[in-house]
């Protein structure tokens, strides 16, 4: 009687076992050629001081030496980013919450709404980031010329190097569009009977915000905390373009030193251990969220 | 048609000198077979004048199997794309490459140096004054061979200066001077402020001579940027911004520095022959008046202006170097159409028509034609920090950042960065 | 508790119905002007899209930007090599996602914890530090200069955030879904094809929109990947009209940015409904 449940139950096991590996293979083939592979490339090359060609012969740990003790950009970079993903996360997160809970207040023309705000995700790109120049402009910028209409002469947004990262953040949760979207779906998805009884107990709309909104809202917050995390910390884009790094090196990223070490310094070797430190960094910064979940997401099971 | 019995004539002689001759390298215009892969880069214009001199030697070179493509550089998309191409080896034949900013040092491309040994050709005769030595690397290899290059003019706004009763600036004016007359120009708050000289992005690179020193040995062997001629550079830099001459903007990209030329927001503007034809039209669109005079001299009297140049390269990899050879050369100084389509960009490297047609081309406002950029050429630096020297270049610009925008004393600024430039320079093995 | 006056209720719902509106539409301007600017520079000469202080409506309107603009470059030719790209993926990303989020979710095996961590810490790497060694793979397996590169990855999962999004929407269905289906005879495969595709209608509307957004916009692996001008798509083609020497048309680049974004808009306004619908985050353990 035992023997039997128990081979009954491995062959479950078994056939899920096939059944797991068979349907995410395609995405396992991709992983181990086309991830893995390169990362353990990468990971090499770290060891090595490796030149444009990629060809190189192994150095040890020089380049972790010369990253930490020797570059004066790689900590300033570092700081960078951390300082950006501090600000630009707990922002994007409050205001996506905030645009995501007014669209669920069962506003008219909702379609329009949800149009207008993933429209800066759409129209990001090229044209965006010479607009956004045009924006921050000490002299002739379109903020300074508003800020002038009130009285108020502005800064000289992007050349202030305590200034210039903010403006980079505030490019960046402009085009929240898609953590919008999925925090409203999230709030959509709260059962309408919750709010129903708090009604009936005379529960102010702020109340209920915080207490049923809130809290039944943590798993998509923790999703957007951790996605909106993992990308905050491989800024590139926004600042390579604006800014090139500046002023002084205050908005100079560590995405942005990866490329210069590997793409214009020829720095192969170098640049794969600046790397494999960031890819560590958000490794730690991500399991020290995930460790933290279970105090504070809520999960309604 | 010139262009065509001039090659043949290469040819027939080019046939008797490889039978006179044993091993090395064999080229001859009768013997090109094959196929032949050509990557350049380039937009709108640029892209177009690359196209066009493609299409005349595809069509003079039938018995190639030519390919080519012409990619947008697309912020950072060239470099990382060209990285990956080169050193899996996939890349063209031909690359485009520029001694001023990608493709020096990089062990990607052939020497040309036994090539051009080959053609027996004098190069100062058939190429642009001074428009060669940027390709030549420190130990003599010669990695690319040029296309066409630009220097800079200084254009101003007449109307203003005439408004501000102040003479035009003429050839051997100075940046000093002009901390004394230019603030004839500083007025205005918020949207209506004027300045005298727009932030044109070669505006570090010309102030990096105004001192009137050298960044670094010829032979790149050392750094020169710990001298009291970069802090006097600096203090310069620092008192035109700081008394509102040039615009502080930190970014080239915030608004166009053409843009407020030609709306009368500064007096003037370093013109690069690659955008002379934008320039003077949009200022002729706004119905103002502009003249042009020299780049700004240094202390000791030597105009400073700035080279940016473009040229080709062989890889290593390629099976055809001796078509892709026939190009450079056609392209550099051989076939007089190709040096007329890309003549619309800037100097082509063919001298004749760098005197001749494209000299001859003229620009509304007042009096500049193309001679002055062919004159002026030999007076320019070609980008300081073009290629690997892009880690220099990039500590520059924290440099000038540092005093302009940070308020920091120009002294411990070179205090503090000279030194890291001199260990750069150290880790490029230049001198061993 | 006592009962409040319904008159005072409605008053009171009005005025956070007000509030909320504001609020909307002080958002709603940050987030179209960049647009709108988009849209009047496209018709304004260069002298003029920088003029202080900014005109709203252009002193003399260009057209011509877009007929010169869509000019730069064989724009017709690109559509058609986009909208085959887009289309691609976006069907491949949809189906190949729900497949291995199906495995994600319903199967337990040794070590599925693993290639879940796994799965999540692809996020994770900067694009830049793989780029030369898949480059290299793909060169190898001669798919340089061919869509392959580009279509792989959505053929192959669909990438990890898609996979993730599928996987909490299988979570969120009943077991017995599937179960009864299972019980019937039929093999998880048909499955997976009959049942649980049509159930996760939403969610396939969200990750194709997504996929579709983002590849209509991509230039970075198309221009990393192809060689041939033919085979360009329109992201390539509008870096045609951005010059690196500062001398950028900006009325013409933007007449094409704008004809670039109408129908990603369109397709997201006719699209956003299930778009919110597909997405699941409730009650389910991440």
């Amino acid at each position: 009687m035992k023997e039997k449940r128990k081979r009954k139950l491995s062959g479950i096991e078994r056939r899920n076992t096939i059944n797991f590996y068979l349907y995410i293979s395609p995405w396992l083939l991709f992983f181990l050629v086309l991830t893995v592979y390169p990362m353990i490339k990468s990971l090499f090359l770290a060891f090595t001081d490796s030149g444009f060609t990629g060809d190189g012969t192994f150095v040890g740990l020089a380049n972790f030496i010369q990253a930490f003790q020797v570059d004066a950009l790689f900590w300033p970079a570092f700081k960078n980013t951390l300082c950006y993903v501090l600000m630009y996360v707990p922002l994007s997160l409050l205001l996506s919450f905030v645009l995501g809970w007014l669209l669920s207040r069962k506003v008219k023309f909702l379609g329009f709404w949800r149009t207008i705000f993933y429209l800066p995700y759409i129209t990001a790109g090229v044209a965006v980031t010479i607009l956004w120049g045009w924006i921050f402009n000490g002299s002739y910028g379109v903020l300074n010329y508003f800020l002038s209409l009130l009285g108020i002469t502005g800064p000289n947004w992007l050349g202030d190097k305590h200034l210039a990262l903010g403006c980079i953040v505030v490019m960046s949760l402009w085009s929240l569009g898609n953590q919008i979207l999925i925090m409203l779906a999230g709030i959509q998805d709260i059962p309408a009977s919750l709010y129903e009884s708090a009604q009936i107990d005379g529960a102010s709309t702020l109340r209920q915000v915080f207490s049923i909104t809130l809290p039944l809202s943590t798993p998509t917050i923790y999703f957007n905390l951790v996605i909106g995390t993992i990308t905050a910390f491989q800024l590139f884009n926004q600042p390579y373009i604006l800014t090139d790094g500046g002023p002084v090196n205050s908005t100079l990223t560590v995405a942005m030193l990866i490329f210069r070490n590997a793409f214009e310094y020829g720095k192969m070797g170098y640049a794969s251990c600046i790397a494999w430190c960031l890819f560590l960094v958000i490794m730690i910064v991500t399991g020290i969220i995930q460790a933290t979940q279970k105090k504070w997401v809520f999960y309604n099971d | 048609m010139k262009g065509k019995s001039k090659k043949l004539f290469t040819a027939a002689l080019f046939g008797t000198a490889v039978a006179a001759m044993t091993g090395g390298v064999t080229a001859s215009a009768a013997e090109l077979s094959g196929d032949l892969d050509i990557w350049a880069w380039g937009a709108d214009d640029e892209a177009k004048s690359r196209e066009n001199a493609l299409e005349i030697f595809k069509e003079e070179h039938p018995e190639l199997n030519l390919t080519y493509t012409i990619l947008p550089t697309a912020d950072s998309v060239w470099d990382q794309k060209a990285a990956a191409a080169l050193s899996s080896g996939s890349a063209g034949d031909v690359m485009q490459m520029s001694p001023d900013y990608y493709g020096m040092n990089t062990e990607f491309y052939i020497d040309l140096n036994p090539y051009v040994e080959k053609e027996g050709v004098n190069l100062d005769e058939v190429l642009t004054p001074g428009i060669i030595d940027g390709y030549y690397d420190a130990d003599g290899k010669l990695e690319g061979f040029p296309n066409h290059t630009n220097c800079f003019v200084m254009a101003y706004n007449k109307d203003m200066f005439d408004d501000a009763g102040v003479a035009y600036p003429e050839a051997g004016w100075t940046l000093q001077d002009m901390t004394d007359w230019g603030t004839a120009f500083v007025s205005g708050e918020g949207a209506n402020k004027t300045y005298a000289l727009a932030k044109h992005w070669v505006m570090n690179n010309v102030m990096l001579y105004s001192g009137g020193g050298l960044p670094y040995e010829e032979d790149l062997s050392k750094a020169n940027m710990s001298t009291d001629k970069v802090v006097e550079a600096l203090t310069l830099y620092n008192t035109l911004i700081s008394n509102g001459l040039i615009p502080d903007d930190t970014a080239q990209m915030t608004i166009p520095a053409e843009t407020l030329f030609v709306s009368g927001k500064t007096a003037m503007y370093p013109c690069g022959g690659f955008e002379a034809i934008t320039v003077t039209n949009d200022a002729d669109e706004n119905g103002i008046n502009i003249g042009f005079t020299s780049m700004p001299s240094d202390p000791d009297g030597n105009e400073i202006n700035v080279q940016y140049a473009t040229g080709w390269a062989i890889t290593t990899t390629s099976e055809n170097p001796d078509a892709g050879w026939q190009f450079l050369k056609e392209i550099a100084y051989e076939n007089d159409a190709m040096a007329e389509a890309i003549a619309v960009c800037g100097i082509p490297a063919n001298k004749k028509i760098a005197e001749t047609t494209y000299a001859e081309t003229t620009y509304l406002g007042d009096g500049l034609d193309n001679t002055y950029y062919v004159e002026h050429l030999g007076n320019s630096h070609l980008n300081p920090w073009g290629g690997t020297l892009a880690s220099s270049g990039d500590i520059w610009e924290t440099m000038v950042q540092s005093v302009t925008l940070d308020g920091q004393d120009p002294q411990a600024v070179v205090d503090q960065y000279g030194p890291q430039i001199d260990t750069e320079f150290a880790s490029y093995g230049f001198n061993n | 508790m006592k009962k409040k006056n319904p008159m005072s209720k409605s008053a009171a719902h009005r005025l956070e119905m007000t509030i909320i509106y504001i609020v909307l539409i002080l958002c709603a301007i940050v987030c179209i002007f960049p647009f709108l600017w988009m849209l009047t520079t496209a018709f304004k000469s260069t002298a003029e899209a920088y003029q202080f202080p900014p005109t709203l409506i252009p002193k003399r309107w260009l057209f011509k930007n877009f007929a010169n603009g869509l000019k730069q470059a064989d724009f017709g030719l690109f559509t058609r090599n986009t909208v085959f790209l887009v289309l691609f993926n976006t069907v491949a990303t949809v189906f190949s996602s729900a497949f291995v989020a199906y495995g994600f979710a319903r199967f337990q095996a040794k070590g599925s914890k693993f290639w879940y961590t796994c799965l999540m810490a692809t996020l994770m790497l900067p694009a830049q530090v793989t780029l030369i060694p898949q480059y290299l793979l793909y060169f190898k397996a001669h798919m340089v200069d061919t869509y392959w590169p580009l279509m792989i990855p959505s053929l192959l999962g669909g990438g990890a955030y898609n996979i993730f999004l599928f996987r909490q929407f299988f979570l969120s269905l009943p077991k017995e879904l599937d179960e009864a289906a299972m019980i019937d005879g039929a093999s998880s495969f048909q499955t997976f094809t009959h049942i649980m595709l049509p159930a996760v209608k939403p969610v396939s509307m969200c990750v194709g929109v997504m996929s579709l957004v983002y590849n209509w916009n991509d230039f970075y692996q198309p221009l990393i990947y192809l060689n041939s001008t033919k085979k360009f798509t329109v992201a390539i083609g509008i870096q045609f009209l951005n010059s690196s020497m500062g001398t950028t048309k900006i009325g013409q680049m933007m007449a094409v940015a704008v004809v670039m974004t109408i129908p990603v808009l369109i397709i997201f306004f006719l699209c956003q409904k299930y778009f919110v619908e597909g997405i699941k985050m409730q009650g389910i353990k991440g």
